[in-house]
Formats: structure tokens, C-alpha cells, sequence
């Protein structure tokens, strides 16, 4: 919800008045909690996910956000947030557990500095935004009494869609106590890394026309109808749809602070280059080592969130259009734009975080662990 | 003293009939030279003609690889053209994940010094004459106007 905020607001709707990339940042780094926080339920209620059994929003609400700073940027195309794969890849650099000790460390002392005006508006939006501050509308709807603790509840979500936990547990390395669920998508990992391997042959081969060809469509489709199977299982009804969308707002939120030199940045004294470096140095500067991979998890966050929402969105129904996946450019007599690049991106960057690499396996991922029954 | 009537002219056609034979040869050679060129010429035609047939030949036998190489520079991959509704998920999705390139721009932190908690919005109150007209007491009896202190 994060990025496409920013994006809105420089290309809005309706001849408002457009703000350059960096105004447009400054401005939802420095904006009010409040108001990022009934713009998270205007877009909640966009994407009306319950449809067609009554918007999420009542009267109310929706009174609260038509006063709030940004209701004039009512997003387009909904659902207008990332995929839970792209907060994944996010928060498993352990930015989140890194920005909570600057959070405390600004707030209980001076240790790491007196914060600008800027930082401590951003403060109060990162506190709110991830820390469950209350607002009149929290942006947790999905965090009570019964769940408190938001990274809780992102976890448990991660490990309910991709069956997979963060690399690490608490900020002091203790095992990270969460409800695991019992229905979990543990092929997700094995049936993702099969379909990459197979993206990438039918990549290397594409305008290969007269020696071997070991480009598979039939395989492409069958691993991402597949894919798209134990996806939307665990979807069923809009369920982690709210989940999703605050995860990503939270890490949305962290990345665009991370994408340049922000106040926040520059008050750590952590300017650098890339997002990835900016959070080593704030991860030195509270103790707490970001992911050795961080570069990588961070540079296919945005691919993998539209590779996995295509995915799940039924638009491979066949393996006469596997080409989606791994073409630069649609055959004649489709105007549509092929995602062949987002899947490069997701090949090199997954193969450069997990370590193994997906252009050169001598043998088949098992994407079952089970057997075929012998006949009686 | 008389001379035949024809004995005149018969010595000029004797004269004009050695000089025909001297273009008759000269033509015949000419003829000969011109027979010669034409059947160079001939040769040179059916060459071109062979030449022609074989290249064309040649040409046709070179299409298919033709078709491969304009094949292979193309940039349309084999596959089947999504329909219309897939279409349009497709670009749905696409524009609902867009977003601006953090590498496109740069932030930039300017802010102004705020002073001291009881300073007004203007800056730091001046010191000396007109200061206290200028609300400094009231603002701090403002913050003590419900503590004891103040009464």
C-alpha cells in the first residue's frame, strides 16, 4: 500500500496537482498515523475483497476517512498492496526487528542521537504502523487482546501461505513462540523452485530453433496451476487478506524509509547507496545484524509480489500460455507485457538468498514427499 | 580517233567493281567479327541464363535457413495469445503493484531550528523590552495556571 501511495501521489487521479517522486515520499514519510491509517482502510474497502456480500466499511468509517489527508487518492486498480511474499522477503532481512530497537532506543534515551522533527513524525507513524500503537482505527484490526503482537501475526501468516518461518527467531535470538496452524502450504518452496528451474529453461531456449530444446510448457503450466492450487487454498473466502494487506503496509512502510537517504537515515547517520546498506549500518549502530542476504531479499521483493499475485490470479489456465512467465514480449496478437524479466529477477536474486541455484539442478525438485500408491 | 561508247565508263566499273569487292570483304569481315561477338554474347547469355537458374535455385534452397535466422532476430515468442478477460487481469495486476523507482529520486532533510518548548511558532522570544507583551509570561502561566503554583 506504501509504494503505490507514493505512486499515486505523483501521477493522482482527477487533475489533482502531482508531486515529484521525492515530495511524494517526504510526504508519506512526515504524514500523520492517523491519516495513513484510514488510508489503509480506504484501500481495504477499494478492494472490496468480500464482494459482492457488502464493502468491509461502514458509514463511519467512511465518514473518518473522506476528512483524512489522503482521501482524494482513492487507488484505480485494487487491490492495490503486495503480495504476503513480498512482506516475506522484506522482514526476513530483519529490518522490522532492527527498526523496533531504533524505535526504543529514540524513544527511552538519546543514545543513538536527538531525532529531527521529521524522524519523530516518523516515529509516530512506525510506531502506529508496526508497533500497534492504538490510533481510533488501528491499522491492526487484526491484532487484539487475543493476538497482540503484530509480528506474531505476520508470521503466522507467512507459515500458513509458504509454509516457511523467518530466518531467525526473537531480536535476542530466542525460538520465536507464534500459533502455527495445523493446514499449512508446505510445497510451496519445492513447487516455486520447480517452476523457476523450468522458467529458466524455457528462457535459455527461446530462440533456440534447431538444437535441443528442453523447454517445457506443459510443466510450466501444470507447476503454476499447482502453485496457484495450494495458494488459493489457503485464501479461501478473502481469509489473510487484512493480514496480508497490513504486513505489506508495515513493510512498505520500512522499505520506503530504507529506499533513500530519509530523515530518519540521515539522523542514524546511515546514508548509503542501496536500501541494503542503509540497513547494515542502522543494524550496527543498535546491534543487531541484518540477513547476510538482505541485498538480494530486497531486490526481487517488488518481482516476486507480481509474479505471485499472477500466479494466483488464473491467468496460466494452459501450456499454450506458459509464455507469460518467461517471454520479454507477448507473440503477435496479444498487447499484454509477458513477466519473462520479473522471473529473471526472482531466479537470480532466489538463487543468490537461499544459495542454490535454480539455472543449473542436475535433478528434479520432489515436489511431493509422497508416493504413488502401488496398485492392489 | 573514235573511242567505243562504253570503253569510257568500263574502266571506272572495273574500278568501282574492285572497290565493292573491298567492301564486300570488309563487310564479310565485319560480318565475321559481328558473328563472333554474337556468339560471345550467346555464350555470356546462357551463362547468365545458368547462372540465373542456379543462383534462383540456390536462392530457394537457402529460404528455410532464411526463415530461421528472421525467426531466431524476432522478438514474438510461439504461444497463444492470451484472451481477453486473462488480458486484463494481467495489466490489472500489473498497474495495481506499480510503483516509483526509489533509485529516481533523492530525499533531502531541511528543517528548521524549533527552539525552546515555550518559544512561539515565530522563533525564540527576543530578550529585553516587549518581551513579556509579547506572551512569554502568559505562555508559561499558561502551563501553570493548573498547577498549584498558580494560585
Amino acid at each position: 500500500m506504501i509504494p503505490q501511495l507514493v505512486r499515486t501521489l505523483v501521477n493522482p487521479p482527477g487533475g489533482q496537482t502531482a508531486l515529484t517522486p521525492a515530495d511524494a515520499a517526504a510526504k508519506v514519510l512526515g504524514a500523520d498515523p492517523f491519516d495513513l491509517a484510514l488510508y489503509l482502510e480506504q484501500v481495504w474497502d477499494a478492494a472490496n475483497v468480500w464482494a459482492p456480500n457488502g464493502a468491509p466499511a461502514g458509514p463511519a468509517r467512511r465518514a473518518l476517512w473522506s476528512t483524512a489527508e489522503f482521501f482524494g487518492y482513492t487507488p484505480a486498480v485494487s487491490p492495490a498492496w503486495d503480495h504476503l511474499g513480498y512482506a516475506y522477503l522484506l522482514e526476513n532481512t530483519r529490518m522490522a526487528q532492527i527498526m523496533r530497537r531504533v524505535v526504543q532506543s529514540f524513544r527511552s534515551g538519546e543514545g543513538l542521537g536527538v531525532p529531527s522533527v521529521a524522524t519523530q513524525r516518523w516515529l509516530d507513524a512506525t510506531e502506529s504502523l508496526l508497533f500497534g500503537a492504538a490510533n481510533p482505527v488501528s491499522a491492526w484490526l487484526s491484532t487484539s487482546s487475543v493476538r497482540p503482537d503484530p509480528e506474531a501475526v505476520r508470521r503466522n501468516a507467512y507459515w500458513r501461505l509458504f509454509g516457511m518461518n523467518l530466518a531467525f527467531g526473537t531480536d535476542d535470538n530466542k525460538p520465536f513462540v507464534y500459533d502455527r496452524a495445523a493446514a499449512t502450504n508446505t510445497t510451496f518452496v519445492p513447487l516455486l523452485e520447480e517452476l523457476l528451474y523450468e522458467v529458466w529453461q524455457a528462457m535459455t531456449n527461446l530462440r533456440n530453433l534447431s538444437g535441443v530444446n528442453s523447454a517445457d510448457d506443459d510443466r510450466i503450466y501444470r507447476l503454476a496451476e499447482q502453485l496457484r492450487f495450494v495458494l488459493r487454498s489457503r485464501r479461501q473466502k478473502a481469509v489473510l487478506a487484512r493480514e496480508e494487506l497490513v504486513a505489506c503496509t508495515a513493510l512498505g512502510w520500512l522499505s520506503l524509509s530504507l529506499d533513500s537517504n530519509t530523515p530518519v537515515v540521515v539522523d542514524l547517520r546511515a546514508q548509503a547507496t542501496s536500501p541494503a546498506d542503509r540497513l547494515r549500518i542502522i543494524g550496527e549502530r543498535v546491534g543487531l545484524a541484518p540477513h547476510s542476504r538482505s541485498s538480494a531479499l530486497i531486490s526481487m521483493a517488488e518481482e516476486l509480489s507480481l509474479l505471485l499475485r499472477t500466479l494466483e490470479a488464473n491467468i496460466i489456465t494452459g501450456p499454450q500460455f506458459a509464455w507469460v512467465l518467461y517471454a520479454s514480449t507477448a507473440p503477435l496478437g496479444s498487447t499484454v507485457t509477458p513477466l519473462g524479466p520479473t522471473s529473471r529477477r526472482v531466479i537470480t536474486e532466489w538463487s543468490a538468498a537461499t544459495g542454490r541455484d535454480l539455472k543449473a539442478r542436475k535433478s528434479p525438485v520432489a515436489v511431493q514427499g509422497r508416493q504413488l500408491a502401488g496398485a492392489r | 580517233m573514235s573511242t567505243p561508247a562504253n570503253s569510257g565508263p568500263a574502266k571506272p566499273s572495273a574500278r568501282s567493281l574492285a572497290t565493292a569487292y573491298a567492301e564486300i570483304d570488309k563487310l564479310k569481315e565485319h560480318n565475321e567479327r559481328l558473328a563472333e561477338q554474337l556468339q560471345v554474347l550467346g555464350g555470356f547469355g546462357t551463362l547468365i541464363s545458368t547462372l540465373d537458374n542456379g543462383l534462383g535455385s540456390l536462392v530457394g534452397e537457402l529460404q528455410p535457413l532464411r526463415d530461421l535466422a528472421r525467426a531466431a532476430a524476432g522478438t514474438e515468442p510461439p504461444g497463444t495469445p492470451l484472451d481477453e478477460c486473462a488480458s486484463n487481469r494481467l495489466r490489472s495486476i500489473r498497474a495495481s503493484l506499480d510503483r516509483v523507482r526509489s533509485d529516481t529520486y533523492q530525499s533531502t532533510l531541511s528543517e528548521a531550528d524549533v527552539g525552546f518548548l515555550h518559544d512561539t511558532p515565530e522563533g525564540p522570544y527576543p530578550c529585553g523590552p516587549g518581551m513579556e507583551a509579547h506572551g512569554a509570561s502568559s505562555t508559561l502561566n499558561r502551563y501553570s495556571s493548573g498547577s498549584g503554583a498558580a494560585s
